[in-house]
C-alpha cells in the first residue's frame, strides 16, 4: 500500500511548499511582520541543549543558561529542578524580561500550533481519525488525517519556520555565540545540508542589520519553500506514472487495484488448501455472503453491496499454481467486475506462509461512489487489509476473535463506533 | 451481574450488565471470587489511556471458578479454579509460540486502532481500552476469558486467592521487569516506583541476586513495603535522587534501573510537575516520563534500563542522547505473563515468595467506587486494594 502512503504526502506537501514559499516572500516584502510570525512559530535550536542542563544537575550552568536563553522561557522551567531556581523565577530576564505569567503562557503554547500537531495521538482527535481507517488521501477526511498524520509529515513543517525563525527570535549577539551550537545541531533538523547552509549565512547576517539578515533569510526561505514546491510536484508527478502502472486496460480507466498482504503461521500448503475452497472466503470476508463453488472452477458470489443491497456475480479462476497462487476473474455481466490474485510464499526463517492479495475492480457509481463509500467508512483498502487479518485468524486460531467492543470481530467501521465492552446480553 | 464500569474520568460505578457468555469456542467463563484494582487502572480512571467508553468493564488482575467451558476448551473443566493472565493471547501465532504472549497477533480485533497509535498492534487486554481490543474486564463477578485453553492455570493445591492472585498482572510483571536487567552478581538495580510492582520487582531481583536493590518513590508507606522486601529506599522528595544514587555506587550509577511508574509520573519540583502536567492535561503530550528520564541518566554506562510501567503514547524530551552515547539498552514490554505464570506459581508453592504481603485492603466489589478513590489519593496508605465477590 506503499503507493497510497505517497498519495496521502501530496497535498500536505504542497501546501508547506507554498507555504513556505509564501512565507519567505513575506520576510522580504514585510520583514518586521514575519519576524513577529516566526518568532511565534520558532522553534528554537540551542533550546533543546538548555533542557539537558537541568538533567546534569547544579545550577552552575546559570549564566550560559541565561545567555543561551531563546524564547519566551519555556525552556525555563526545564531549567528549574536545579534547586532553588524555583524561587528565582520571576525574577529572571526572561528574554527581553518578560514575567512569569507570559513566559509561562508561552511555555505552555509555546510554537504557534507546532505543539498542536502532538494532539493527535489522543483520544478526542484520535478517534475521529478512526472514523476514516489508513491507507487513503483523498477525501475530506482523508485530507484531515494527511493534516494530523503524526510522523514524517510533521517533521517537514519543523523545516519551515527554521530557516528565519531563530534570527528574529534572539538578539543579534546571540548569533555569534550560538552559532556553534546550532550549526552542531543543524544538521540533524531534517534537512541537513540545506539548513548548514541557511545557518552560516544567518550568522553572517546576524552581526548587521536586521533588515538585512531579514532579507537573506528570506530569500532562504522563499528558496526552501520553493525547494518543497518542487517537492511536492514531483511527487505529484511520481504519483501519476504508479496510477498510470496501476491501471489495468481490460476494465477501463476507474479500475481500483487493492492490495495487502499478511504473513501465516501455517504451512503454505495448509494456507493454500484454505483459500482454494472459495466456500471459505465469506467465513473471513465480511462483505461476502456466501460464495457457492460450481465446478470446473466456477464460482457464484453473493455479496453485500452499499445500502444492504445483494450483489450477485459468476467468476472462474483463471490460473491456479498449487501452493503458489490463484487468481479469479468474475465473468458475464458482473454489476462490480472484479478479478483477484494470492500468492502464497515461505516467509524467511520458518515463519510461515506470506499471503500476497491484489484485487482489482470497478467499482459502482466510479470515483464518485468510491468517495461516498470513504465516508461512509467503507475503505475497500481498509476491507481487504480487514479481510487478511481475519485469514489469519482463522488460519490459526480456528476463527474470528471477538470481543466485547468489536463482537463481530475486526471490522473497520465497528473500530469507529465500539460497543461499551460489555457483555452483548 | 455486578461489574465494575469506567463512567468517564474519575468515575467508576458498580453496575447491573447482561452476564457473559461463550462467545469463540476457546472461551471460558469464570465466576470472579478475587480481583484487584492495578496501578494501571488508574491511568485509565484518570482518563490518560485513549478510546475508553462509558460503561467499559474494568479489570486485568482477576481469579475465580470456571462456570462455563467453550467446545475447544479441553484442559478446563466448570469447577476449576483459575488464575487468568491478563494478556489474551491465542497462543498460536509465531508472537505466542516465542513466549511474547503481550504482543500475541491474534488477541486483538481493534488492531488497526493501535497500529495507527503504535505502528503494529500489541495483544488484547482485558478491561484496558478499546485500542486494546476492548474486552469486557475482570473486576466483576463474571468473566468471559477467551483463549482458555491457553491463559489460565488452574490452582490445584488448595493455596488460597491471596497467594496466587498476582500471577494475573503484578507479580510476573515485577519479575519479567528484573528478569530484563539481566542480573549478574554484584548488581545494584534501582527501582522508580516503590508501588506494588516495585516492591515485587524488588523481590525479584533479590532472587536473581542483585547485590543491592534501591526503591524509589516518595510514600513513606510504600518505601516502608520495599524495605520489608529487601530493599533500600531514596525519597525523592528528600534527596536528590541521582546525587544518592551516584555516591551509594560510588559514581559508577545502577548497573540497571527499573521504571516501575509510567506515564502519570509526579516530579518533586511543582514547577517541573506543572509543565508536563498541563501538557498532559491539554493534550500537548499523552505521557509525563520523569521517572524515565531519571532513570535512563542514572544508568551506568553500558547499563539497562528496563520499562514495566506503563506508557500510552508520546513523551516529550527524551533523553535519546545518553542512550545512544553511554550505550545503555532500553528494554520494556508489558509482560509476558503466561510465560512466568507457572515457574512463579512453584515458586509460591515452595515459599520463596508470598506475593499477598502487598495488600492493604481488602473490600467488597461493591465498594469498588470508593476504592478507586483511595488508591488514587493514596489516602489510608493504600498500597493494593483487593476486592471480592
Amino acid at each position: 500500500m506503499t503507493h497510497e502512503d505517497q498519495h496521502t504526502a501530496d497535498p500536505l506537501a504542497r501546501v508547506l511548499g507554498w507555504a513556505g514559499l509564501g512565507l519567505g516572500l513575506a520576510h522580504i516584502v514585510a520583514p518586521k511582520t514575519a519576524g513577529r510570525v516566526y518568532r511565534r512559530l520558532a522553534p528554537t535550536g540551542g533550546r533543546e541543549f538548555i533542557q539537558a542542563m537541568p538533567m546534569m544537575g547544579g545550577t552552575s550552568g546559570r549564566g550560559l543558561r541565561r545567555r543561551l536563553m531563546p524564547t519566551g522561557g519555556r525552556e525555563f522551567l526545564y531549567a528549574i529542578p536545579s534547586p532553588g531556581a524555583g524561587g528565582r523565577l520571576r525574577g529572571l530576564p526572561m528574554a527581553g524580561g518578560r514575567g512569569l505569567p507570559r513566559g509561562l503562557r508561552r511555555a505552555l503554547a509555546p510554537t504557534g500550533g507546532r505543539e498542536f500537531l502532538h494532539v493527535i495521538p489522543t483520544p478526542g482527535a484520535r478517534d475521529l481519525l478512526h472514523m476514516t481507517p489508513p491507507g487513503t488521501g483523498r477525501g475530506i477526511t482523508g485530507r484531515i488525517r494527511t493534516m494530523l498524520a503524526p510522523t514524517g509529515r510533521r517533521e517537514f513543517l519543523h523545516v519551515i519556520p527554521y530557516p528565519g525563525g531563530r534570527g528574529h527570535a534572539h538578539g543579534m549577539g546571540d548569533h555569534h555565540r550560538m552559532g556553534g551550537m546550532r550549526r552542531m545541531m543543524a544538521p540533524g533538523r531534517g534537512m541537513g545540508g540545506m539548513t548548514r547552509l541557511m545557518s552560516s549565512g544567518r550568522m553572517r547576517a546576524g552581526r548587521g542589520r536586521r533588515g538585512g539578515a531579514g532579507g537573506r533569510i528570506g530569500a532562504l526561505t522563499a528558496a526552501t519553500g520553493l525547494a518543497a514546491a518542487v517537492y511536492a510536484a514531483a511527487r505529484i508527478g511520481r504519483r501519476g506514472t504508479i496510477t498510470r502502472e496501476q491501471q489495468g486496460r481490460e476494465l477501463g480507466e476507474r479500475v481500483r487495484d487493492l492490495r495487502a498482504a499478511v504473513t501465516i503461521n501455517q504451512p503454505r500448503e495448509e494456507v493454500y488448501r484454505y483459500w482454494r475452497d472459495f466456500g471459505h472466503l465469506p467465513r473471513f470476508m465480511t462483505h461476502l455472503e456466501s460464495v457457492e463453488v460450481t465446478g470446473d472452477g466456477r464460482s457464484h458470489w453473493t455479496a453485500r453491496g452499499p445500502a444492504g443491497k445483494s450483489v450477485q456475480w459468476d467468476a472462474e479462476i483463471t490460473e491456479d499454481r498449487p501452493g503458489e497462487l490463484i487468481s479469479w476473474r468474475s465473468t458475464g455481466r458482473a454489476t462490480v467486475p472484479n478479478s483477484g490474485t494470492v500468492r502464497f510464499a515461505d516467509a524467511p526463517g520458518g515463519r510461515g506462509t506470506e499471503v500476497r492479495v491484489s484485487l482489482r475492480y470497478d467499482p459502482p457509481g466510479g470515483k464518485a461512489g468510491l468517495a461516498l463509500a470513504r465516508l461512509l467508512g467503507e475503505h475497500p483498502e481498509q476491507q481487504v487489509r480487514d479481510d487478511l487479518r481475519r485469514f489469519k485468524q482463522v488460519m490459526e486460531t480456528g476463527e474470528v476473535v471477538r470481543s466485547e467492543g468489536s463482537p463481530e470481530g475486526t471490522r473497520a467501521l465497528r473500530q469507529a463506533v465500539q460497543r461499551p465492552a460489555q457483555p452483548v446480553g | 451481574m455486578k461489574a465494575t464500569c469506567w463512567m468517564g474520568r474519575n468515575t467508576v460505578e458498580v453496575r447491573n450488565v447482561p452476564d457473559p457468555g461463550i462467545v469463540n469456542a476457546r472461551d471460558a467463563v469464570v465466576r470472579v471470587t478475587s480481583t484487584a484494582i492495578c496501578g494501571s487502572d488508574l491511568h485509565l480512571y484518570d482518563g490518560y489511556v485513549p478510546t475508553m467508553k462509558k460503561g467499559d468493564i474494568l479489570g486485568h488482575e482477576f481469579m475465580g471458578e470456571v462456570v462455563e467451558v467453550g467446545p475447544q476448551v479441553r484442559n478446563l473443566r466448570v469447577g476449576d479454579r483459575v488464575v487468568v493472565p491478563f494478556p489474551i493471547a491465542c497462543g498460536n501465532c509465531l508472537s505466542c509460540q516465542n513466549g511474547m504472549y503481550s504482543v500475541c497477533e491474534n488477541s486483538n480485533p481493534n488492531a488497526g486502532v493501535a497500529e495507527r497509535l503504535m505502528g503494529h498492534s500489541p495483544a488484547g487486554i482485558f478491561g484496558y481500552s478499546h485500542m486494546l481490543g476492548g474486552y469486557a474486564g475482570g473486576q466483576a463477578e463474571y468473566a468471559r476469558v477467551p483463549f482458555a485453553d491457553v491463559g489460565p492455570i488452574k490452582v490445584e493445591d488448595g493455596l488460597p486467592d491471596e497467594k496466587v492472585l498476582f500471577l494475573s498482572d503484578i507479580l510476573p510483571t515485577g519479575w519479567m521487569g528484573a528478569e530484563m536487567c539481566d542480573i549478574k552478581p554484584g548488581d545494584v538495580i534501582a527501582i522508580w516506583g516503590a508501588g506494588p510492582v516495585g516492591q515485587l520487582a524488588a523481590v525479584s531481583a533479590r532472587l536473581m541476586g542483585a547485590e543491592r536493590v534501591i526503591c524509589i518513590d516518595r510514600l513513606p508507606y510504600r518505601l516502608h513495603h520495599a524495605e520489608r522486601a529487601g530493599a533500600e529506599t531514596l525519597n525523592y522528595e528528600e534527596v536528590d535522587v541521582l546525587e544518592a544514587l551516584q555516591d551509594m555506587t560510588a559514581g559508577r550509577g545502577p548497573d540497571a534501573c527499573i521504571d516501575a511508574v509510567g506515564m502519570e509520573a509526579h516530579h518533586g519540583n511543582p514547577a517541573m510537575y506543572a509543565y508536563d502536567r498541563t501538557k498532559q492535561a491539554t493534550r500537548l503530550e499523552t505521557d509525563r516520563p520523569y521517572a524515565l528520564r531519571q532513570a535512563i541518566l542514572a544508568c551506568r554506562n553500558g547499563g539497562t534500563v528496563s520499562v514495566i510501567g506503563v506508557y500510552g503514547g508520546f513523551v516529550d524530551k527524551f533523553p535519546m542522547g545518553a542512550i545512544m552515547n553511554r550505550s545503555l539498552t532500553l528494554r520494556a514490554g508489558q509482560c509476558h505473563v503466561q510465560r512466568y505464570m507457572r515457574p512463579l506459581m512453584d515458586r509460591i508453592r515452595h515459599g520463596d515468595i508470598d506475593p499477598s504481603f502487598v495488600i492493604s485492603h481488602r473490600m467488597r466489589l461493591e465498594d469498588a467506587p470508593h476504592a478507586y478513590e483511595m488508591f488514587k489519593n493514596k489516602e489510608n496508605e493504600c498500597n493494593k486494594v483487593v476486592l471480592t465477590t
